[in-house]
């Protein structure tokens, strides 16, 4: 009973973790019909942005830091996007993954070349104490850490939620992501609802990034791996679809952890793959996605 | 050899597109499908040609029932069409497009096409025989070496209708092939769907917005609205019959 | 949906003529120049000329072909957005390894040009033979899917293979394979690359190279023309699976040791920064594709280790920004969509 429950804290810190990842790469799905292959990559330069913030300004409470560190890589985000990928908006839509891809692997090599190609820990910031409380009712070992973790990024993604449904960019975002040829002619400016989009989307990323270097470790490839745990929920999910996103995240999350403790750990890339082909073979549109129609 | 359509029923998430369905088309025959926009006619063709698998209903190619099949299948038991927003392989020469519709009948098989064999010459030699007489019978020889998308907006029809012939076709399915066409150019497209009438031992069911088009073609046409048959016969007569003017007068522009 | 819309003004493609040089003439030529290189080489002929680093970095160029070019009939032709290469290759050199250490005796027990030339025909025909199973295997899956999801689920199976590789022990799980013996050399995979070629060319100027061609075009009106679209690209799947095997075999052949990690996302997109830079649906532009990729390499890694050593590794932030660059510039790569001629075909033969 004790290991179920400290299981499933488990998967809530992964699936948190990915479900800030997934959300990034779903919401710039879901507005400009775009796989973004970097996304990871932003999740992963978050983290060492965190990192340098960590280990330059000691003194940084981490309230601080996490939204100077969630700010800074949504600028990168956004720069990005205005550099990269604006001007290919209208061409082919495979020159623009194309292009995501060239950025991911850019955005690698220069942080592999300049901080270097060791795995590192951000330094805890959060109490690691064990909760007493879980502790005592249920016998759970259970850090404090994890569970703020597991709470801030739930906190984040419903801010999200809020921002997305209940303000004036939000129902923006909404109207481009159904038919963004339609917005401009309505007075709503495309180029920005696409950029506040991107800068969402890497601040979440980086929160995830950050939670990721703390509670396990970082290293410039990181993107890779986990971006595409990440996009393979959003794509479980139905991607495009913010509830989605976050319930690909957990469930994917839930396997995996299902994975390393009684199967091996090995196995748990492989298994998500696996996963990922069996669910698209079922639902080609994800549990959340809408099936389009054949246009003859 | 023609086909028969009994009680075709479609229905998209509760709107039904095409409702209880008829048609028989002879060997010969050159009937047509009349009605205002969305009334349901490329809908008709898009389950004859398996596009969509239909609700209800049979679908009958001479003695072979194609409902249900894949698009291929269908295509190679044979249903040819054309589209009403033109679909051709823009970036192919217009012999390739030719050529391409023979590959079902090109004689060689994989390793012979990856070595070149004697048979492979022979084969494909013909296959380019064939492709330009057939392109020599449309007027278009001269365009062979183009890029079939740099044709002009006439030609890319006509490029259109001679592909879907050259899969030597039971039925052929023109769906609007006057749409975008100006006077000069319809007239040009009737003349080319009589003869294709003329030469080719075949069917055909055209679906068209203008009437005169189809009065001229069709000795038979069934006119389509909400997805129902409103009206059948001579189109002469169809076109008197108040339920059809009143279809065609809901809409914003009369036909002309 | 791969290559850029023809503009209006797109010229008609250029009459063919007679070009008097052909196919078979180029194949002559280079086999004629590779041979004496070869031969020199080995035996320590004029060592400040013919420096083995510049056959390596052929030998290297002609394996990228291969690679390059059969991505180039799924991503080029067929018009898919295949991310997964380099795990068909991770078969196919696992496969050659595997066989060239543990089934066959080793090649001093054989006569010595005729041995070698079995080995490698066994190895590298199994070596083909397993990434084409595997490929048809993964392409039956594949193709029920499209577009954006064709994209991840290949991606998401290279990923399986160079997982499932790194879970088996026999073949040194995520060490990797060491002692594999040396059994290619630039001859042989000039040979290869040549043969790559020129079946491609002939399938791809073929009724089978017109179907998928016409399903990049229109997928929808060729499977109303009667072509079964799941079948005509699991053919092309499978084939291009083949020669990824068969670049790997030679590849596992030359390096004598592998590992899976040489086999990920980033040799795939290593092959596809060839791709795009030569230009799709071109295998003129494979070609030159990567001939420009290498050079370019190998010049930077010299000219920036001549400033200081350290900064040889920075070669590596060139690749993508070059990708990128392509992307923003120039869609259609160096050569767009045209062929040499002495890569075209015969017309009206």
């Amino acid at each position: 009973m004790d290991t179920i429950i400290q299981q499933l804290f488990n998967a809530a810190q992964l699936g948190a973790v990915y479900a800030l990842i997934a959300l990034g790469y779903s919401m710039v799905y879901g507005i400009i019909r775009l796989i973004n292959f970097a996304h990871g990559d932003i999740f992963m330069l978050g983290g060492f942005i965190g990192l340098l913030l960590t280990t330059r300004f000691g003194w940084m409470p981490f309230y601080l830091l996490l939204p100077l560190a969630m700010l800074l890589t949504a600028l990168v985000g956004v720069a990005i996007e205005r550099v990269a990928y604006r001007r290919l908006r209208n061409a082919q839509r495979m020159s623009v993954v194309i292009t995501t891809l060239g950025v991911g692997i850019f955005l690698e090599n220069l942080v592999r070349l300049t901080v270097g190609p060791e795995t590192r820990q951000i330094p805890a910031r959060l109490p690691s104490a064990p909760v007493v409380w879980l502790q005592q009712h249920l016998g759970a070992f259970v850090t404090w850490d994890k569970l703020l973790i597991i709470l801030i990024s739930l906190a984040l993604m419903a801010i999200l939620w809020l921002v997305v449904n209940r303000t004036l960019i939000g129902t923006a975002m909404r109207a481009v992501a159904d038919n963004k040829d339609a917005v401009p002619l309505m007075g709503v400016n495309l180029n920005l609802v696409i950029a506040v989009t991107f800068a969402i989307g890497s601040a979440l990323a980086a929160a995830g990034g950050i939670f990721y270097g703390q509670a396990y470790s970082i290293d410039p490839y990181m993107g890779i791996d986990l971006g595409w745990k990440a996009f393979i929920a959003a794509v479980i999910g139905g991607i495009g679809s913010i509830e989605g996103a976050v319930l690909g995240s957990f469930l994917l999350a839930g396997v995996e952890v299902i994975t390393v403790a009684y199967l091996s750990s090995n196995l748990k890339n492989g298994i998500a793959f696996g996963l990922l082909i069996l669910l698209l073979l079922v639902w080609p549109w994800g549990i959340m996605g809408k099936p389009t129609l054949k246009k003859v | 050899m023609g086909l028969r359509i009994t009680d075709l029923t479609k229905s998209f998430g509760g709107l039904t597109a095409v409702s209880g369905f008829n048609l028989e088309l002879g060997e010969r025959d050159l009937q047509g499908i009349i009605g205002p926009n969305g009334a349901g006619k490329t809908t008709v063709f898009n389950l004859i040609t398996g596009v969509y698998a239909p609700d209800r209903g049979q679908i009958q190619l001479g003695d072979q029932a194609v409902s249900g099949l894949p698009s291929d299948a269908i295509a190679r038991a044979g249903i040819a069409r054309t589209f009403q927003n033109i679909r051709l392989f823009a970036q192919m020469t217009v012999l390739d497009n030719i050529t391409m519709a023979l590959h079902a009948r090109a004689g060689y098989g994989l390793w012979e096409a990856a070595f070149r064999t004697q048979n492979f010459h022979r084969q494909e030699a013909r296959l380019l025989a064939e492709s330009r007489e057939h392109l020599a019978r449309f007027g278009l020889l001269d365009r062979q070496r183009e890029a079939a998308g740099s044709l002009p907006y006439g030609e890319q029809r006509r490029l259109e209708i001679a592909r879907a012939l050259a899969t030597g076709p039971k039925v052929l399915l023109l769906d609007e092939p006057a749409a975008g066409m100006n006077p000069r150019e319809v007239e040009e497209l009737i003349q080319l769907i009589q003869q294709v009438h003329r030469d080719f031992s075949l069917a055909m069911l055209l679906i068209e917005h203008q009437l005169p088009v189809v009065m001229e073609l069709c000795r038979e046409v069934q006119v389509l609205d909400f997805g129902q048959t409103i009206a059948s016969g001579a189109p002469q007569e169809v076109v008197r019959n108040p339920l059809v003017i009143e279809a065609y007068l809901g809409e914003e522009e009369a036909p002309a | 949906m791969s290559t850029q819309p023809q503009p209006e003004h797109a010229a008609p493609s250029p009459e063919p003529g007679p070009s008097r040089v052909r196919f078979w003439m180029v194949c002559a030529l280079i086999l004629a120049l590779a041979l004496p290189l070869q031969l020199s080489v080995d035996a320590g002929l004029f060592p400040d000329v013919l420096n083995p680093y510049y056959l390596h970095l052929l030998t290297i160029i002609g394996m990228n072909i291969i690679l390059v070019a059969s991505l180039n009939l799924l991503n080029g032709y067929l018009g898919e957005f295949a991310l997964g290469h380099a795990g068909f290759m991770a078969v196919g050199a696992y496969t050659a390894a595997l066989l060239a250490t543990k089934a066959l005796p080793s090649a001093a027990a054989l006569p010595p040009v005729l041995g070698t030339c079995v080995i490698l025909v066994v190895t590298l025909g199994g070596a083909m033979l397993m990434a084409a199973g595997i490929g048809y295997l993964i392409g039956l899956v594949t193709f029920k899917t499209v577009g954006d999801y064709l994209a991840i689920i290949t991606l998401g199976f290279n990923m399986i293979i160079v997982n499932a590789i790194q879970n088996l022990d026999f073949v040194g799980g995520p060490r990797g394979f060491t002692g594999i013996p040396k059994n290619t050399n630039f001859l042989a995979v000039a040979v290869c690359a040549l043969l790559t070629l020129g079946l491609l060319r002939n399938l791809i100027q073929s009724s089978f190279g017109r179907v998928w061609v016409s399903i990049r075009e229109n997928a929808i009106a060729a499977e109303l023309m009667g072509v079964s679209i799941a079948r005509a690209k699991n053919w092309a799947f499978t084939i291009a699976a083949a020669f990824a095997g068969l670049a790997g075999g030679l590849w596992a052949q030359n390096q004598q040791f592998i590992t899976p990690r040489s086999f990920d996302y980033i040799k795939t997109t290593e092959i596809l920064v060839m791709l795009y830079l030569g230009g799709m649906a071109s295998l003129s532009g494979s070609i030159l594709g990567v001939v420009a990729y290498t050079l370019l390499m190998e010049l930077l890694r010299n000219l920036l280790s001549a400033f200081a050593p350290q900064l040889a590794e920075w070669r590596m932030l060139i690749s993508p920004l070059i990708l990128i660059i392509i992307m923003l510039t120039r869609q259609t790569g160096l050569l767009g969509n045209r062929e040499w001629r002495w890569l075209r075909p015969r017309q009206g033969a």
